[in-house]
């Protein structure tokens, strides 16, 4: 199979874009602009932690394949909390491990108990 | 010396007596010893030293009472990560300044924040700091213990709402409510009776689970009251903030309050 040169030009093409765009943005800009996409990328884990961890009050109503998948994600998101400043990263890797510690106790009754 | 029968009798029937009780007692109960209670308004108040009187700063005063009016257990001890024991978080002044732990809500925005002026108002080792407030739960259920005050009618009755998140709304109400009965050691002490529900009306499951209550691997065997005492299971909350243990009738519903 070829590749889709097509597909690969058009990427490239649209890299060197938001390169030159971010080069020739004022310092100032330029760093307001790093610190939205940095406020973003926090926004997206955050959300991912959220979203994972308002579960627990559920998690004995929840079925063993859902409680896998559930410390599947907890342990993705933990890659990028490991990447955190220090005190943000102690702070949510301590609730994540709450959350996890949760899932696993829950789905090891429910193993127990079938 | 002689002793008249009757005076025998009696010395015989009192060693004896004791002698049961002594068999029928386990020697844990000689070890009981309920912590002596502070004042209504001192219940559940905290001082926090982990590092402040290593940095020249008096140490905090943490009332629960104070704040559990207006947030359950479960937005500070999970939302914000404040560990269950004293001193086990490491809260700086930093991470309060960049919002995190106190500074989520001592903002000086939602309530009064991190400024100089305000410093005293946390830092005062002082215990009872506060108390000129306790007037403002008089309206609560009343207790015989603790606070002197039933927070969990206060909720069923609606005279408190406190928020159960900041920002991470549970997924759904716990539809877990399994009613446990849980033997007492002794045989003249009635059960105790566990209500998820009510406790889930503060806490997250993930408060206790698998920390504090791991029944999967501990077994409910150890739920002993000299553990209990010790600080473990139920005495992680009910020694020092939840109504404390000398309330019997709470946990043992037979049990009748004198």
């Amino acid at each position: 199979m070829r590749p889709p040169i097509k597909k690969i030009m058009l990427i490239v093409l649209m890299d060197v874009c938001i390169s030159f765009g971010l080069l020739s943005l004022s310092g100032d800009t330029r760093i307001s602009f790093m610190q939205e996409c940095h406020a973003a990328a926090q926004a997206a884990w955050q959300k991912e932690f959220e979203d994972i961890c308002s579960n627990t009050m559920e998690s004995m109503n929840l079925t063993v394949a859902q409680l896998r998948q559930l410390i599947e994600r907890c342990d993705k998101v933990r890659l990028t909390i490991d990447t955190l400043e220090e005190t943000q990263r102690k702070v949510y890797q301590r609730r994540l491990k709450m959350c996890r510690d949760m899932y696993v106790f829950a789905l090891e009754t429910k193993e127990t108990t079938k | 010396m002689s002793f008249k029968t009757s005076t025998i009798s009696a010395i015989t029937i009192v060693l004896g007596a004791l002698t049961v009780l002594a068999i029928v007692v386990p020697e844990g109960a000689a070890q009981w010893a309920f912590p002596p209670p502070p004042p209504p308004e001192e219940y559940g108040n905290i001082l926090i030293n982990r590092t402040s009187e290593k940095n020249g700063v008096k140490p905090v005063a943490f009332s629960h009472w104070l704040h559990r009016r207006k947030y359950t257990c479960r937005v500070c001890h999970f939302e914000l990560d404040f560990s269950m024991k004293v001193n086990n978080t490491e809260i700086t002044e930093e991470g309060n300044q960049a919002g995190r732990f106190c500074g989520v809500c001592h903002n000086g925005k939602d309530v009064f924040g991190h400024t100089k002026q305000n410093c005293e108002k946390c830092h005062n080792a002082n215990r009872a700091a506060g108390k000129e407030k306790f007037k403002e739960l008089e309206n609560l259920p009343t207790a015989p213990f603790g606070n002197g005050k039933d927070w969990v009618k206060a909720i069923k009755k609606n005279t408190i709402t406190p928020k159960n998140f900041l920002t991470m709304e549970p997924a759904g109400d716990i539809t877990f409510d399994k009613k446990l009965l849980l033997e007492a050691e002794w045989r003249n002490i009635p059960p105790a009776i566990f209500r998820h529900k009510i406790h889930t009306e503060w806490l997250d499951c993930n408060n206790c689970h698998p920390d504090i209550f791991n029944i999967k691997k501990k077994t409910t065997k150890h739920f002993s009251m000299k553990y209990i005492l010790e600080g473990q299971f139920c005495g992680v909350c009910h020694l020092n903030v939840a109504f404390p243990m000398q309330d019997c009738h709470r946990c043992h519903p037979a049990m009748q309050r004198k």
